[in-house]
């Protein structure tokens, strides 16, 4: 559901998407600055029971501000990074401070036309062959640095054209890009021919990209251009969302120079009943890692985003085994279906309770191999290998005013090797349980606490989980939590990983310390992962919005 | 103070903007252009080039590459190929060196691996960060390090092998070993001849690497992809000097002038080394500025 209603939301047209967490407040020369910052500072102590790499500087900070001046038609703004030096899990090409982002618009009084140059996050359709986004909790930013126009000619026809090149670390990629969207929204253009019950939209993508090929063994095309057809369709509380992609030859380092076109088809559907709703998607990838660099690696200088069609999970110990899409190719599907019984029934009782059920599965592609560059494959078959499978459900029932529960039962079946890319380890197969309380103790005082549960017989074995978190609003929030790897099958790794935090918020600003133990993890947003090593030691953590 | 109107834009740029040309031929034109950007290449992939060595010099200019691997790193071996594909294309200029590092390199309990890591290898890996960018990684004659991007993917080898074997060289190595195999001792005279001027900043490394050891090794081409008997070329040993050698000149060196080092290195007991197999690698790099490798060689440790 949630990445459904995600994909949704990013297919419109957001003028002026630059910083959701900035709000232009302070009036300076007739215009208004706003802006943020964040700075994250960590201290390394030595901890080898659990592994922790050796960091000679003992503290390590990734330091932001973002900064935005508005004044009428006109807009700019910069944003300062620090990295002194990375955090421990960060790529160490960031090491070092600069303003990797910065630029300038102008657009017209009713953003019919809107011209950047500089810098810029951009995102056609879903995201199959052009995305720039920026993550931060994964060192992500593929920001171009060029010139965009966005022009809407009239009432349902938008156009964007961009050139630019992508950001690399300090750093701009060597590819340069082209590309151009269109989009045509029936409903905006002529309202009164469609029934009032039918929205429709239409929209296609090309995306070009060049660099030079000085390879002395092969041939590399310089130019690749990808291409992309798009539907969204709604008929009462019916939806669906489609979209096919096409690449060209692109042989590159992570699709181990295939010169096989890519194409990838996306399609989501939902049914928002009342008091239940259904979600099902599919999507089928082959060879659509793009880049606007063939030799880049590991999440940088990506050009696409391929939606996950797994669910996202947010609790501590099912992020031990998160799905990572598979961009050289991949099949999966998802299921989802909610259903809230109504306060005063018997399943309901008196304040209702709701149910989700969710279903995916990923599965490899069924290929034959044809030469050292080349492949076959079927193109709505699924291949034998199971990358991935989630069954999970959750009930949550607000018991009285005060207090509210929400249980969660996960199954996995995670691919190790494929997903992590290492090999022997196999299928690791796992259940989950997470019970979450919230009880409210008066208008400011609230508690809340997680148990999870995780058990598997391979891997790692079973893990505990508990969290208290109190909160006195509106300023302070302290939270203990514990994992605990009582079962892992070496009696000399059964560790706890215990946190403390205490955060202070006032205003726009949030203070928050701690100290803690983290086990070596994956952290995953969207789909895309970054693993990230044990550390033991302090964190200080301040966020600002001005 | 700042009282910004953007008369320009919107009394001269919004409505030529909002014209007949942006409206109707601009956005086609732009279109035709995207559309028509796009290479189809047929097979054969790969393009035959003939690379006539000049054999009138005394010293050419070669090419250090540095491949950082590991025996659980199942696409490392595509790498190790791309090392073998440049090798054969441009044969003696051509300087490999296996670096196993980190993770993927690290021995399981009781698989009875062998530990290919090596101090040397681990210090340089710290020092420039490949295995942190991703293996298979690696340099090429460690260009790029003031930029940052002297970690290279296997795929980029070749475009930076070529700009490197396109240079002057700026200098020449030759490498005189004696090795007595009773007690497994090397003597080595290097001799380092300076075709350009030189900063002071150029050492010389001497490194021992080792071709032809059968170890188990993760390949993702091969199914099964654990091949127990894989030949590991090139393998890095240890450092004959040190990690970054040894300073050649306090001053700065001028043409024509000449260096000689000598060492002796003796295989430390315990080791399983074949010696037949050894190679010495030597090479000048600029340490403590741009890191870059000014030229390389390699001989036999027996002749």
């Amino acid at each position: 559901m949630g990445s459904f209603v995600k994909a949704f939301k990013n297919s419109a047209l957001v003028f002026l998407t630059a910083f959701g967490a900035a709000h232009a407040q302070t009036a300076v020369g007739g215009g208004t600055i706003g802006g943020n910052f964040q700075i994250d500072v960590q201290s390394y102590v030595k901890d080898s029971a659990i592994g922790t790499p050796d960091v000679p500087e003992k503290v390590l900070s990734n330091g932001f501000l973002n900064l935005i001046y508005q004044q009428e038609n006109f807009q700019a703004g910069l944003r300062y990074e620090s990295y002194l030096n990375p955090l421990l899990g960060f790529d160490r090409r960031y090491t070092g401070s600069g303003i990797p982002y910065r630029y300038a618009t102008i657009f017209t009084d009713d953003h019919s036309l809107e011209a950047t140059v500089g810098n810029f996050y951009e995102q056609f359709g879903n995201g199959l062959i052009l995305r720039a986004y920026e993550e931060r909790q994964l060192g992500y930013d593929n920001a171009f640095d060029g010139v965009r126009l966005r022009y809407q000619p009239t009432n349902g026809i938008r156009l964007i054209g961009l050139l630019g090149k992508q950001r690399s670390f300090f750093t701009l990629g060597p590819g340069i890009v082209r590309a151009l969207d269109g989009e045509f929204d029936f409903n905006e253009f002529a309202p009164d021919f469609l029934p009032d019950i039918v929205r429709l939209r239409l929209g296609g993508s090309a995306v070009s990209k060049y660099q030079t090929d000085q390879d002395p063994i092969y041939k590399l095309p310089e130019n690749v251009l990808a291409l992309a057809g798009r539907t969204a369709l709604g008929i009462g509380e019916w939806t669906l969302n489609g979209e096919y992609a096409y690449k060209y030859n692109d042989p590159s380092s992570t699709n181990r120079l295939s010169y096989n076109p890519g194409n990838t088809l996306f399609l989501s559907s939902t049914y928002a009943g009342t008091g239940f709703g259904l979600t099902a998607e599919f999507k089928r990838t082959d060879n659509m890692d793009f880049r606007s660099d063939r030799t880049a690696q590991v999440t940088n200088l990506q050009l696409n985003f391929l939606p996950p069609v797994t669910r996202q999970h947010t609790y501590r110990l099912p992020t031990l085994y998160p799905y990572a899409t598979q961009p050289n190719g991949e099949i999966g599907y998802q299921l989802e279906g909610t259903y809230t019984f109504a306060p005063e029934t018997m399943l309901g009782g008196d304040y209702g309770t709701t149910i989700t059920a969710n279903f995916s599965k990923v599965h490899s592609l069924d290929t034959t191999r044809i030469d050292e560059f080349r492949y076959d494959s079927e193109f709505l078959k699924f291949g034998e290998v199971l990358y991935f499978q989630d069954f999970n459900i959750d009930i949550s029932k607000t018991w009285t005013p005060k207090f509210k529960t929400q249980l969660t039962y996960i199954n996995f079946h995670y691919n190790k090797d494929i997903i992590e890319g290492v090999s022997g380890y196999g299928q690791v197969n796992s259940n989950i349980f997470v019970l979450d309380m919230t009880y409210k103790l008066s208008s400011k005082n609230a508690i809340r606490t997680e148990f999870q549960h995780l058990s598997t017989k391979q891997d790692m074995g079973n893990w505990a989980f508990a969290m208290a978190e109190y909160t006195i609003s509106p300023h302070w929030f302290f939270t203990v939590f514990d994992e605990w790897n009582y079962g892992n099958p070496d009696a000399g790794k059964q560790f706890h990983y215990g946190t403390a935090l205490v955060a202070y918020a006032f205003g726009g600003t949030r203070i928050q310390a701690g100290w803690g133990r983290q086990r070596a993890g994956i952290l995953c947003v969207g789909g895309v992962c970054r693993l990230v090593p044990a550390s033991n030691g302090a964190q200080l953590s301040v966020t600002s919005t001005f | 103070m700042l009282s910004f109107k953007v008369k320009f834009f919107k009394e001269i740029l919004k409505p030529f903007l909002k014209g007949f040309y942006m409206k109707k031929i601009l956005p086609v034109l732009f279109a035709a252009a995207i559309f028509s950007s796009c290479d189809i290449v047929e097979a054969p992939y790969k393009e035959g080039v003939d690379t006539p060595i000049d054999t009138t010099q005394k010293y050419v200019q070669k090419v250090l590459i540095e491949d950082y691997t590991g025996f659980y790193c199942g696409n490392c071996p595509r790498a190790a190929n791309q090392a073998k594909e440049l090798y054969d294309l441009y044969k003696n200029r051509v300087v490999i060196m296996g670096v196993h590092v980190g993770f993927f390199a690290k021995p399981k309990p009781n698989k009875n691996d062998y530990d290919f890591r090596t101090e040397v290898g681990t210090a340089l890996d710290n020092f420039f960060g490949l295995e942190s960018a991703g293996l298979p990684q690696g340099m090429i004659s460690r260009i790029g390090y003031p930029t940052k991007t002297q970690a290279t993917p296997d795929p980029a080898w070749g475009t930076k092998v070529q700009e490197v074997l396109a240079k002057e060289p700026v200098l020449g190595i030759s490498l005189k070993p004696e090795f007595y195999k009773a007690t497994k001792t090397l003597t080595l005279e290097a001799i380092t001849e300076f075709l350009k001027a030189a900063e002071p900043d150029a050492y010389l490394a001497v490194y021992l690497v080792e071709d032809s050891i059968i170890a188990r090794q993760t390949d993702y081409s091969k199914t099964p992809s654990e091949i127990p008997d894989f030949v590991h070329m090139h393998v890095l040993r240890g450092a004959v000097n040190s990690t970054w050698g040894d300073q050649l000149s306090t001053a700065p060196i001028a043409a024509g002038a000449k260096f000689t080092k000598n060492y002796t290195y003796t295989i430390p007991a315990g080791k399983d080394w074949k010696p037949e197999h050894m190679k010495i690698i030597a090479f000048v790099h600029r340490y403590g500025s741009t890191y870059e490798v000014l030229n390389a060689e390699e001989v036999d440790l027996i002749k």
